[in-house]
């Protein structure tokens, strides 16, 4: 049976998490890191972590597990409708808390993480009306009435595709 | 490609979309808004939006679902940047808010040439 090694990790508040290696490896950073640290059991501080962010980033690298690593780098437009029920349900948090998961999936190098979050984001956009999309994500039009015709104007064309 | 850690990154207690996310975000989540008429609205949200938005917008405006469509309004907004005096006789004309033209990566010219002819720019052909 082969041997289930366990990689320590530590959130920004010193919460300690005990992962399978396989697990952490989700994380590009981690799995570099690990690679050039070798054998260790000194836990890797992750200090742009807080726990209960780190707990759903853990949750979803074990539920992915043994995903095939995708390496999809391109800026072509992609689908945001085919996110499974699981991954559905991990995205109903706080928009805090998915802003966090975002950073988090940056930061850690999982991008399947950050796509599946960055997604769930464009769902939330679709659809919607420049004030609907304010009124989602309480943020405020700096526009002049002027400025905001000046861009309507010359971006006209969109609205006709 | 990962995003270099800057604006509001980690500080823990989020603040609004805008507060937390550099543009490089924006330019991900705007990739799954397939249509153009989302990202317009993205656009008119406010200025960081625009700024996050124009640049998909205006990357390869002429081709949609790989079929050239010419606009003759995303023309004449292009035509604006030709020196205004020019063709317009009228000093008073604004120039754009973004400089649309330069996010251009994808432009079949001969045709773009073509439609702005036909759209009633005969003097698009001394430029």
């Amino acid at each position: 049976m082969a041997e289930l090694k366990k990689v320590k990790l530590t959130s920004s508040e010193g919460t300690e998490f005990i992962v399978d290696r396989k697990v952490a490896e989700k994380s590009v950073l981690l799995k570099n890191m690990l690679e050039d640290v070798g054998e260790s059991d000194m836990a890797i501080p992750l200090p742009n972590v807080t726990g209960p962010i780190l707990n759903k980033v853990i949750d979803y690298c074990t539920h992915h597990r043994d995903d095939p690593f995708v390496n999809q780098e391109d800026d072509s437009k992609k689908v945001s409708d085919d996110i499974d029920d699981w991954d559905a349900e991990f995205c109903k948090v706080d928009q805090g808390t998915l802003f966090e998961l975002i950073l988090s999936a940056n930061y850690l190098d999982i991008k399947p993480l950050l796509d599946l979050t960055c997604k769930t984001v464009a769902n939330m956009i679709k659809g919607k009306t420049p004030d609907e999309i304010r009124k989602t994500f309480n943020i405020i039009n700096d526009f002049t009435p002027e400025e905001e015709e000046h861009v309507r104007k010359e971006n006209e064309w969109c609205e006709e595709r | 490609m990962k995003i270099s850690q800057n604006k509001n990154d980690f500080k823990h207690n989020p603040g609004t979309i805008d507060q937390v996310f550099a543009p490089e975000y924006f330019h991900i989540i705007f990739r799954y808004l397939l249509n153009n008429k989302d990202l317009h609205s993205c656009l008119l949200v406010n200025k960081y939006w625009a700024s996050c938005a124009v640049p998909i917008l205006w990357e390869s405006p002429f081709k949609i679902n790989d079929k050239f469509i010419p606009s003759p309004k995303l023309i004449r907004t292009y035509l604006t940047f030709i020196v205004v005096e020019n063709f317009h006789n009228c000093s008073t004309v604004k120039r754009p808010l973004y400089d649309y033209p330069s996010f251009l990566k994808e432009l079949p010219f001969d045709r773009f040439l073509n439609a702005a002819i036909a759209n009633g720019y005969p003097e698009a052909k001394n430029h």
